[in-house]
């Protein structure tokens, strides 16, 4: 044995700072008699030494120092955490480390299935818990199986949740370190988790319990029977039973599956009174042996209970814990695929239906008042579509992270993001429309008559009639120009698209290859059917990312028009800028038409970045590679949706972010610069389905690049030069 | 240090303060040139001044050709040098000094460069004045920022 991986009950006070919080309250558990399925502690020796040998530690800071953290969006975090986590993957452990790792792990646990766990520095402590953030894997078997998950583990700590929540804590990432606890699986039938005080009443106890493994009780997705317990003299004081029994959480043949509950278990709760009162004196024992109240994990296997893990109460006032927040940014697979369900099957088509119900009605007819309240209901709606874009849209954008960590842990690729290249070219939306749009300039391309009647202002076929008045009507509705002017504009803007009409995609290849090579790596038809349904899920969160902004524009356009036209009722309100006005300015003046109301001074929801100016000429700029390739061009920077109609073929689209009824302008991008940071967000999925050079995340970015400046955007690298 | 804050000036100052070399690149009939010279700033950060031996090959160079380029560093030698180094390039025009001019600027390198005074004594050593045109900042592996001095 070395200092690398050390038995549990022989962690002496020396082995303090090195075998982590975890670690360390099994192991005094254990040496004080109370039953604790035995393991090994790999150190955070382990740790360090891995890293500082495969030179992983430095390009760990290369990666957390390529930009100020504070400057990082959420998303922007996670995926860092996703190519750190990569690195994890594909960084072999020296062989000698592995030789120590593997003989120990041999000699205890050969063929036995076990736990792996994390069980950081600064973990569980009663300042700082860290209880859910970093990783655990239950029922692994086999050596190379057990230090892939170690690895794993390890790489959990640098999770997007571990680094939020350390920032939050003010604690150096440069000083963490994990150490990893590996437990003989203890299967129990009943299991659950113990509280020694209440954390709202100190003079109580609680006791939770669900039938098999408590994996589903720790994270939510089961409901558990809960007891009340006086402290005092350990009277039961209630039970409150769950509304189901209906699923049980096993040990599957890899990990854990949620089952059906059998039908004796469903009726039945999981502990009698007398096994109730075992579990909550094994919670006042580890209570009385830390001298700190306890939140402590459990089970029953055959009679015997075993204790799992013991950490502080961190919140025994009832505060609300910070870490619940970042916790809530992991979403499980079925919550997922309920989130699903319900998007698809029920949201998408309810926000069709009202889009529809508001376009078809003839607002003109409306009187006054009838039009004041018709722009009310219009923007409760638009509220109401908001909330759930935040409450049910935001959430599911994890179906893609859950696909590229699954892609990731089965194919070990090179580059993290390679699983986009499986998700895109399902049909979205913005591409539809921006096909038809391009349809369109083929014909205008093909057809000299028609061009010039089009730049002429004249007449053109009624089928194209429609398609060109619907593209400038939604331009007129998102930007506030008139119907008269958004058509001679749109119709400039459609000529100069007709340049790039025999040009093909850059970004729509097939991805055979990829797949075969992904399914082929599934020999077992259940696991293959499994890797099917998260690339499903994947795909369906992919596309929605891009979707859900089109529905809500469409409500936003209809909620937009009922607003222009209360503006054009209103004669004194022609002589103020129309921007100044909101829809509920314009609906008290139509009830009311002496209302005089607040000036505002307008802000565009695109130029709400910091300010930035500086004397200096910002001459490369760093931020996330978010699609590949190198495009060169005149910048034109985006500060209004009336700067689209200006945008000419092979510029470089400078903005703070690309919403929905902009991407129309990219297919004649040269290469886009957004300050809004991602590799998942809208304008790198809309880039990377053209295959056009983007770069995100360029803090300042529309305020550092000057309108007509000579700009590279380099997509592999994530950096952006500028010519002076 | 923030990368895209509006405080250029005060973080080329502190390169320049805090350097007593720069690595100087000149042109010849050979081509480029560096070397490591000692240095001194202006307060206002628009000339350099450093010296050199007549007979060296860096001051036939400058006969030769009078553009120059200066780094300065804050490298530690270090894998970390790489995100948390800035690099300092300054591009400008040299001249000899002469008189009063050299008088001055002696003065302040050998207030500045106290070991170097037997050195700086010396009457064959040169007094060469750099009017910087332009500083190019890099910090964070990556990010670029230029200031023109004089155009």
């Amino acid at each position: 044995m070395t200092d690398l991986i050390i038995p549990l009950k022989k962690i002496t006070e020396a082995h303090k700072d090195i075998s982590g919080g975890k670690a360390w309250a099994l192991s005094r558990l254990l040496q004080h008699g109370i039953h604790v399925p035995e393991g090994l502690c790999i150190t955070t020796h382990a740790y360090r030494t891995f890293v500082n040998e495969t030179g992983l530690d430095n390009r760990i800071l290369m990666e957390m120092n390529r930009k100020s953290f504070n400057e990082m969006r959420w998303e922007e975090i996670w995926d860092l955490s996703l190519r750190i986590r990569n690195y994890f993957l594909s960084t072999s452990i020296p062989p000698w480390i592995r030789k120590t790792l593997k003989e120990d792990l041999k000699k205890r646990f050969s063929n036995v299935p076990v736990v792996v766990r994390s069980s950081s520095c600064s973990e569980d402590s009663a300042e700082t818990s860290f209880a859910g953030l970093h990783e655990s894997f239950v029922n692994v078997t086999g050596e190379e199986s057990i230090l892939q998950s170690i690895k794993l583990v390890w790489a959990s700590l640098w999770s997007d949740t571990a680094l939020l929540y350390r920032r939050e804590l003010a604690l150096d990432v440069k000083k963490s370190a994990m150490a990893v606890v590996i437990q003989e699986l203890a299967e129990g039938q009943r299991s659950g988790v113990a509280f020694s005080i209440n954390p709202l009443k100190k003079n109580e106890s609680i006791v939770e319990s669900v039938w098999g493994l408590n994996q589903g009780l720790v994270d939510g997705s089961v409901e558990p029977d809960r007891w009340i317990i006086s402290r005092e003299n350990g009277e039961i004081l209630s039970h409150k039973e769950p509304s189901l029994r209906d699923i049980t959480i096993v040990a599957a043949e890899k990990g854990t599956a949620s089952m059906k509950s059998k039908n004796g278990e469903i009726k039945k709760p999981p502990l009698n009174r007398d096994e109730v009162k075992d579990v909550f004196l094994l919670s006042q024992k580890s209570e009385e042996y830390f001298g700190s109240p306890q939140d402590v994990e459990w089970t029953f296997r055959n009679n015997d209970l075993f204790l799992l893990q013991s950490r502080p109460i961190t919140s025994i006032s009832g505060e609300d814990d910070n870490r619940q927040k970042y916790l809530s940014l992991k979403v499980s697979f079925d919550e997922l695929k309920r989130l699903r369900f319900k998007i698809e099957q029920e949201l998408l088509p309810e926000m069709d239906r009202e889009a529809d119900n508001m376009t078809t009605l003839d607002i003109q007819d409306l009187d006054d008042k009838d039009l004041a309240v018709e722009i009310r209901k219009r923007m409760d709606i638009l509220d109401k579509w908001n909330l759930t874009y935040t409450r049910d849209f935001i959430p599911f954008a994890h179906g893609t992270r859950l696909f590229g960590r699954f892609y990731n842990d089965t194919m070990s690729p090179d580059d993290p993001f390679e699983f986009v290249l499986l998700l895109k070219g399902t049909e979205m939306k913005s591409l539809k429309r921006n096909n038809a749009l391009l349809g369109l300039a083929r014909r205008l391309k093909d057809d000299p008559e028609l061009r010039g009647k089009l730049e002429m202002g004249q007449e053109i076929p009624s089928e194209l009639k429609e398609q060109f008045n619907s593209f400038a009507r939604d331009f007129s509705l998102s930007s506030g120009e008139t119907l008269e002017s958004s058509k001679k504009r749109a119709a400039r803007f459609i000529l100069e698209m007709s340049a790039l009409s025999e040009q093909p995609l850059r970004g729509t290849s097939s991805n055979s290859d990829l797949y075969n090579s992904f399914i082929s790596h599934f020999q077992d038809d259940g696991e293959r059917s499994l890797a099917l349904e998260y690339l499903d899920l994947g795909r369906a969160s992919w596309k929605l990312r891009d979707d859900d902004n089109i529905y809500l524009a469409a409500i936003e356009n209809e909620v937009n028009r009922a607003i222009l036209e209360g503006k054009k009722r209103i004669d004194w309100i022609r002589s103020m800028p129309s921007s100044e006005l909101t829809g509920e300015d314009v609906s008290i003046c139509l009830e009311n038409h002496n209302y005089q109301p607040v000036n505002r001074s307008s802000v565009s929801p695109l130029d709400n970045s910091s300010k930035r100016s500086s004397a200096a000429f910002f001459r490369q700029a760093t931020g996330q590679p978010a699609s590949p390739g190198t495009g060169t061009g005149k910048a034109r920077v985006i500060r209004n949706k009336g700067d689209l109609m200006a945008f000419k073929k092979d510029e470089i689209i400078v903005c703070d972010a690309i919403e929905p009824d902009m991407t129309f302008i990219v297919p004649l991008a040269a290469g886009i610069v957004e300050r809004r940071g991602g590799m998942l967000i809208h304008g790198a999925i809309i880039a990377r389905e053209y295959g056009i050079p983007c770069v995100t995340g360029v803090p300042g970015a529309a305020e550092i690049i000057k309108e007509g400046s000579t700009v590279t955007v380099d997509g592999y690298l994530g950096i952006v030069i500028v010519e002076n | 240090m923030g990368d895209h804050t509006d405080n250029i000036s005060e973080e080329i100052n502190q390169i320049l303060r805090s350097r007593l070399t720069a690595v100087l690149a000149t042109q010849g009939k050979e081509g480029p040139w560096t070397t490591l010279v000692s240095f001194s700033a202006s307060e206002d950060m628009t000339t350099l001044w450093f010296a050199t031996s007549r007979v060296t090959r860096k001051f036939a160079n400058l006969n030769w050709n009078s553009n120059v380029s200066m780094l300065m560093d804050t490298r530690t030698n270090s894998v970390s040098d790489l995100y948390s180094a800035s690099a300092l390039t300054s591009i400008g025009h040299a001249r000899e000094l002469h008189d009063t001019e050299r008088e001055n600027a002696l003065a302040l390198m050998k207030e500045q460069h106290e070991y170097l005074s037997a050195f700086l004594s010396s009457p064959t050593v040169a007094i060469i004045q750099v009017n910087i045109r332009k500083y190019i900042l890099v910090t964070s592996f990556q990010n670029v920022r230029e200031v023109t001095v004089h155009d």
